[in-house]
This record gives structure tokens, C-alpha cells and sequence, in this order.
């Protein structure tokens, strides 16, 4: 289990449009539209939960294998943290 | 007459007036010629442009990529900097400097200059063609590339506003289009003043028959977000511009434009 708590970087903007979560990363000016399940991660990323218990939450929501929750949620992340979306 | 009065000119763009004093004769016999149309002495400026002129100016350097427009807030301004200008823009009250070197125009100044006062006056500027038909205002939107000066060429029965740059502003219940006096690709289009209540939105995608075809709203958030320059600087103006984008998209519909290089679009776009 790991400490990190995953948190938006301050430069992103969010909003949601008919359930998906459209991202502006203010630094580039790129605007992503995210899946439903990426947009269920983002609102999950409070700073208070840590990334298991993200996957925890896929895991429950989304009827998945805790594996394959866990790797959705750590594959998501590395794309976010590439991108510069994420402070941690 | 002061020297203030006599150096100074006041535009006006989309009803948002800005004035620009500029010292130097030339650049403001330049800048009369060039806007001509959008000039005027009507109504209280939102913000005031000083204009210096100096020869040797240099700032970004140049190189074979594309032209260069390096924005930044700090100390609340907006700092510009590109290969020939520099200068700021007070984040509040929109009042400007820009230093620019005599070879060039302060068109791109502007640029970023009317996007802020857009996203202020719940407005956005916007990558896209603009076109009155039978009193009703198109938008049509895509990256560089995607038609917009060749729908602007193939539409000059109708009223051209813009093939690189429009402006919309919500007023009420509706939603306007207005012209501004800024080219890309298509120079020798007149530079009209007018603007039109908002019918649509229409995503460019170069196909072989004329058609429209429903974008997913999500999605056409995005892409319009993505043609709007100058304002994804920071969190706070990106949210604005995502504000604004939504109200834009509650008074005028976006489709998807399937068009080949010909008129025929009108015809998809009139039985609409």
C-alpha cells in the first residue's frame, strides 16, 4: 500500500458535462475529456485518499478484481502525473 | 489639443472600446489604416493601451518554429513577450504597455489583449470563421487546417466576418457573433464590423458530401475550449473560459460540419 495521496495540480480546471469530466491543463492550454471511469478517479483525488484506497472505490464501484482496479488506477495516474495535472 | 488626445485612438471590438495611445505618427497611421472600420470616438474605454515604438527591439528570439507568443501572470499582470514586442496587461483593469520594435504591428498585442477583455465581459475570442447568412451568425471552429479559410472563401455571398477570429459574447438570452479586424490566411477580406444573434457552431471536418452530424457535448466542449487562444494561462481564467463556453453552448447548438470544397455546405446549413 502506498502513502502517496494523489491530488489535482492547482493549474488544472474541471468541469463535467453529461457525467464525463472534461480537464483544461492550464500550463499546456490542452483540454482532455476523460472516460467515465477516469472521471470517477479524478473526483475521487481529494488529497485525502491514498491511491489504494482510490482502487478500493473502483474496485466496489466498478465490479472489478482488486488487480485490475489497482492497475487502472496506477496506469490513470502515470498518465495524469505526465500530463502535469497531478501535485504529487 | 493635448499630446495625450492627439496620440490617442479608440477602438472598438465587439462593443468592448480600448484606447491606444501611440507617440509615433507612423504605427498610428498604420494602425488607422489597418482598422479603420473598428475605429471610433464612442463610449468609455475598458482599458487603455500605451504603445511605445523602439527601434532594435528584440525579445524572444527567432527560429524556424512557429511565431512565438510566451504569456505569464506574475504580480498581477499578464506579461507578454514575443520576437519583436513585449509588454504587459494589468489582470484587473485590463490598462497595457507594449514595446515594439517599428518592423512590426500591434495586432497579435491585441490579440491577447481583447481575449482577456472578452473572458471579463463573458465573451470569448475563438479560432473560427464567422459568417452572417440571412441575418443569422455561423461560427465555424477546428485546428489550423481544418477549413476554416476555405469555408470563409467559398462564402462570400454571404457576409464574412473573419476566416481566423471571431468573437461571441453572451448578451441576455443570446448568444452574438461579431467581427473583428483580424486576418489569417484570407488578407484581402474586408474587415466588417458587424455581429449577428448566434444560430450555430459548426466543428469543420473535411469529408466528401455535405453534411451535419450530432457532436457528443461533452466533446464539443472540449473542442471549442480548444480553439479559444490566450486564456488557458491559469486555472482561474481556464474556469472562466469553461463558464463561458457552457452558456455559449445552452443558446446555440454545435454540430459537426462534414463539408467538401465547395458551397454546397449552405445548402446543409439552410435546410437546418
Amino acid at each position: 500500500m502506498t502513502t502517496d495521496y494523489p491530488t489535482l495540480h492547482p493549474q488544472v480546471a474541471l468541469q463535467t458535462i453529461d457525467g464525463l469530466a472534461v480537464m483544461v491543463l492550464a500550463d499546456s492550454g490542452e483540454v482532455l475529456v476523460l472516460n467515465p471511469t477516469g472521471t470517477r478517479i479524478v473526483e475521487l483525488l481529494d488529497g485525502k485518499r491514498s491511491l489504494g484506497e482510490v482502487a478500493d472505490a473502483i474496485e466496489s464501484e466498478y465490479a472489478v478484481t482488486a488487480e485490475a482496479a489497482r492497475r487502472d488506477v496506477e496506469s490513470f495516474l502515470k498518465t495524469l502525473r505526465e500530463a502535469g495535472a497531478l501535485l504529487t | 489639443m493635448s499630446h495625450q488626445a492627439r496620440n490617442r485612438l479608440q477602438l472598438k471590438i465587439a462593443d468592448i472600446a480600448v484606447a491606444l495611445d501611440i507617440a509615433d505618427a507612423s504605427k498610428r497611421a498604420a494602425v488607422v489604416e489597418r482598422y479603420r472600420e473598428f475605429l471610433t470616438s464612442d463610449g468609455e474605454p475598458q482599458a487603455t493601451v500605451r504603445v511605445e515604438v523602439h527601434e532594435g527591439a528584440r525579445f524572444v528570439p527567432l527560429h524556424s518554429g512557429p511565431w512565438v507568443i510566451e504569456l505569464s501572470e506574475a504580480h498581477g499582470r499578464l506579461l507578454y513577450r514575443s520576437h519583436y514586442d513585449a509588454g504587459w496587461i494589468e489582470s484587473d483593469s485590463g490598462n497595457s504597455f507594449v514595446e515594439i520594435a517599428p518592423e512590426v504591428d500591434i495586432e497579435n498585442f491585441l490579440r491577447v489583449l481583447y481575449a482577456q477583455l472578452c473572458l471579463r465581459n463573458g465573451g470569448l475570442l475563438l479560432h473560427a470563421a464567422g459568417v452572417i447568412h440571412d441575418g443569422a451568425g455561423f461560427v465555424f471552429f477546428g485546428p489550423s487546417g481544418s477549413g476554416k479559410t476555405t469555408v470563409a472563401r467559398l462564402s462570400l455571398g454571404h457576409t464574412v466576418l473573419s476566416d481566423d477570429l471571431v468573437i461571441v459574447r453572451l448578451t441576455g438570452d443570446v448568444a452574438r457573433v461579431y467581427g473583428l479586424p483580424f486576418r489569417g490566411d484570407f488578407p484581402e477580406a474586408p474587415r466588417i464590423n458587424q455581429s449577428a444573434e448566434l444560430r450555430g457552431l459548426f466543428q469543420l471536418v473535411k469529408a466528401p458530401d455535405h453534411r451535419l452530424a450530432a457532436v457528443a457535448a461533452p466533446e464539443a466542449f472540449a473542442r471549442l475550449l480548444a480553439c479559444a487562444p490566450f486564456v488557458m494561462i491559469d486555472a482561474a481564467r481556464a474556469r472562466q473560459a469553461m463558464h463561458i463556453c457552457r452558456q455559449i453552448m445552452a443558446r446555440a447548438a454545435v454540430r459537426a460540419l462534414h463539408f467538401r470544397r465547395d458551397p454546397g455546405f449552405w445548402r446543409v446549413l439552410g435546410d437546418d
